[in-house]
């Protein structure tokens, strides 16, 4: 992939990945940081991408990583404590984007990449590294909790 | 606002996006821009010992005649000498690619030497020696690459293996995905040192760390190694740009990366094979006839699609030609079998010479056996993997396989029964514990469907 092509495709999917970070990280200003970085790390790797496909799914591991790295960092500072999954009637009483905040991690991050980033089943299994008998499974649980009627199939 | 109302007006509400995304890419340019910059100008960003050492690598790199005197100094004969296992490390001495650290440091009556490193985009390896108490017959240094904050930096996988006191050797390596890890400008290494005096050697993986019966190490000593960014350019790409055919599978190479320490080729699967392949043997020859075998110095074979093998960096042959030796595969859509747990019979379809093993005498232990691998003697068992990562109960529920048992000929416990052992020669069983499981039947995942390995390689040209 050439860089001019990475920078055309990169920069349509711009907002994808803000929409993505932000339901990651809770905040405008930590979401555009989190996609620069995403898309620096993008174009010094764009070379290395060899499939074009895979593009869509490729840039955003790589934000997924970002971000992740954001939450680690923010970890001493305990922002937003994660509710268990028995916690249903906390999940309930909570408006929806504090429900999804509360989420555990990786419920939350298969719901982010199904209904609001709008990859498929078998780009978010990708683009987690996770089969996607389980992001079946995760997705299943995550709506169970949040009480979102959404569709389940690809 | 019912959920579903919710759900509308936080999508709305996301597509609103801030102003600042509008400059993204050009934000990334002119960040890529200034690290271009930076690595031109060498050592000038770096600090004292940075500079030094990046201006030693870079004369060892370009100059004929420092690098000559280089291979006439004592230090990197001895490192020649604990390279000699491997064909890509021995190059890279032979033409000077080595970095010096010279860092030591002690705990608890052990010093570890952190002597040298060979860095490139692809590995990093490390060498040095460990000085311990004299009853001491063996030690390993496990490392770790925490993150500033305390997390793991993601793309990269450390391994250690056992070594013997005193010695010049690997201690340890790091293995990196290109395309996720970032170098950042000091590698923090975190090191516990694991000292064995029963005359055996440590296994060369480690127990969970969340295990119980884990034992504090030994030691625990810390390096600060900067790295020189200006290694992270060696590495050349070759185009391939061709298909080849295996066992009416297709897949795609599109070039060779080769660094200085390192090679790697991507195998990428055209969506309509239909087998998975699970394991590849291999190795690469240039024109010359030298071959270059697979796997890394840093124990890594392949990562995902994407397989390893010993550099000609420094060789630069004109052609390279693959040639596969063994293939392991994974039908898709027989990647489960579920196992009767009272009848102990297979439910449906296992790869040829497998069969089911469940023993219910002392808990419920459920496996496959499977005949020895080619090349096995009555002293030496040879074993490959049966089952996959996970097991499921029959209403779905996925369970992650965090130990299995491997035993060659009769696994099961109690007196000698003849019949048994008859029925066991010549195989190996490998099993898992099913803990508090309600269920009658348990679904394993397979690793593969069939192997095959093949008397005459099956060979490619690459290049």
């Amino acid at each position: 992939m050439s860089e001019e092509e990475y920078a055309v495709r990169a920069d349509g999917m711009k907002a994808k990945l803000y929409r993505t970070a932000f339901l990651y990280l809770g905040s405008e200003t930590a979401a555009v940081d989190a996609v620069d970085e995403a898309v620096y790390q993008g174009l010094r790797a764009h070379k290395k991408l060899r499939e074009p496909g895979f593009f869509a799914t490729w840039l955003t591991r790589i934000l997924i990583n970002v971000c992740k790295g954001e939450l680690r960092r923010r970890k001493r500072e305990l922002l937003v404590e994660e509710l268990p999954e028995t916690a249903v009637e906390e999940f309930d009483a909570l408006p929806l984007k504090e429900a999804l905040r509360r989420l555990p991690r990786e419920l939350r991050e298969v719901v982010v990449l199904r209904y609001f980033t709008g990859l498929t089943l078998a780009e978010t299994a990708q683009a987690l590294s996770i089969p996607p008998g389980t992001v079946s499974t995760r997705q299943r649980r995550a709506l169970a909790l949040l009480r979102l009627d959404l569709c389940e199939e690809e | 606002m019912d959920r579903m109302e919710e759900y509308r007006a936080l999508q709305r509400e996301l597509e609103q996006t801030p102003a600042a995304l509008e400059g993204t890419l050009q934000r990334a340019r002119a960040r890529q821009r200034r690290e271009r910059r930076g690595w031109r100008a060498f050592g000038a960003s770096f600090g004292g010992v940075a500079a030094v050492f990046a201006l030693f690598v870079v004369l060892v790199n370009v100059s004929g005649p420092f690098a000559a005197a280089c291979e006439s100094i004592p230090i990197l004969k001895d490192l020649a000498a604990a390279v000699s296992f491997s064909h890509s490390l021995s190059s890279a001495v032979d033409h000077g690619y080595v970095q010096t650290i010279g860092q030591s440091q002690s705990d608890n009556g052990v010093t570890v030497d952190l002597e040298y490193m060979m860095l490139d985009g692809g590995q990093i390896v490390f060498f040095g020696r460990v000085d311990a108490p004299e009853d001491v017959t063996s030690c390993m240094v496990v490392a770790d690459l925490p993150a500033d904050d305390g997390g793991k930096i993601q793309g990269c996988g450390l391994t250690s293996q056992s070594i013997k006191p005193g010695e010049l050797t690997t201690l340890f390596t790091i293995a990196v995905d290109p395309e996720v890890f970032v170098f950042p400008e000091v590698l923090h290494l975190a090191c516990k040192v694991e000292l064995r005096r029963d005359g055996g050697n440590l296994a060369p993986t480690h127990t969970n760390a969340d295990s119980p019966e884990e034992l504090p190490p030994d030691a625990e000593v810390s390096f600060d190694v900067p790295v020189d960014r200006a290694l992270l350019g060696q590495s050349r790409s070759v185009p391939v740009d061709r298909w080849i055919e295996l066992e009416g599978n297709r897949f795609y190479i599109s070039s060779l990366e080769l660094y200085p320490t390192s090679a790697r080729f991507t195998l990428e699967a055209d969506e309509s094979n239909p087998d998975t392949l699970q394991t590849l043997s291999y190795y690469v020859e240039d024109e010359h006839g030298n071959r270059y075998e697979s796997g890394s110095a840093s124990g890594v074979f392949a990562m995902g699609d994407t397989y390893w093998f010993e550099s000609p960096y420094f060789q630069e042959p004109e052609h390279l030609t693959l040639h596969i030796t063994g293939t392991v595969w994974m039908e898709k859509g027989r990647e489960r079998v579920s196992i009767d747990l009272e009848t102990g019979e297979a439910l449906g379809p296992l790869p040829v010479g497998v069969r089911p093993f469940v023993d219910t005498s002392a808990g419920t232990e459920v496996g496959l056996t499977a005949p020895l691998g080619a090349g096995s003697t009555e002293n030496h068992s040879i074993h490959y993997q049966v089952m996959g990562h996970h097991y499921y109960a029959p209403d779905g529920t996925e369970f992650e396989i965090n130990g299995i048992s491997t035993v060659s000929g009769n696994p099961h416990m109690g007196p000698v029964d003849e019949a048994q052992e008859a029925h066991y020669k010549g195989t190996f069983t490998q099993t898992i514990f099913l803990r508090n499981w309600e269920w009658d039947t348990v679904e394993l995942e397979l690793y593969y469907s069939r192997r095959a390995d093949y008397v005459q390689s099956l060979s490619f040209e690459l290049t």
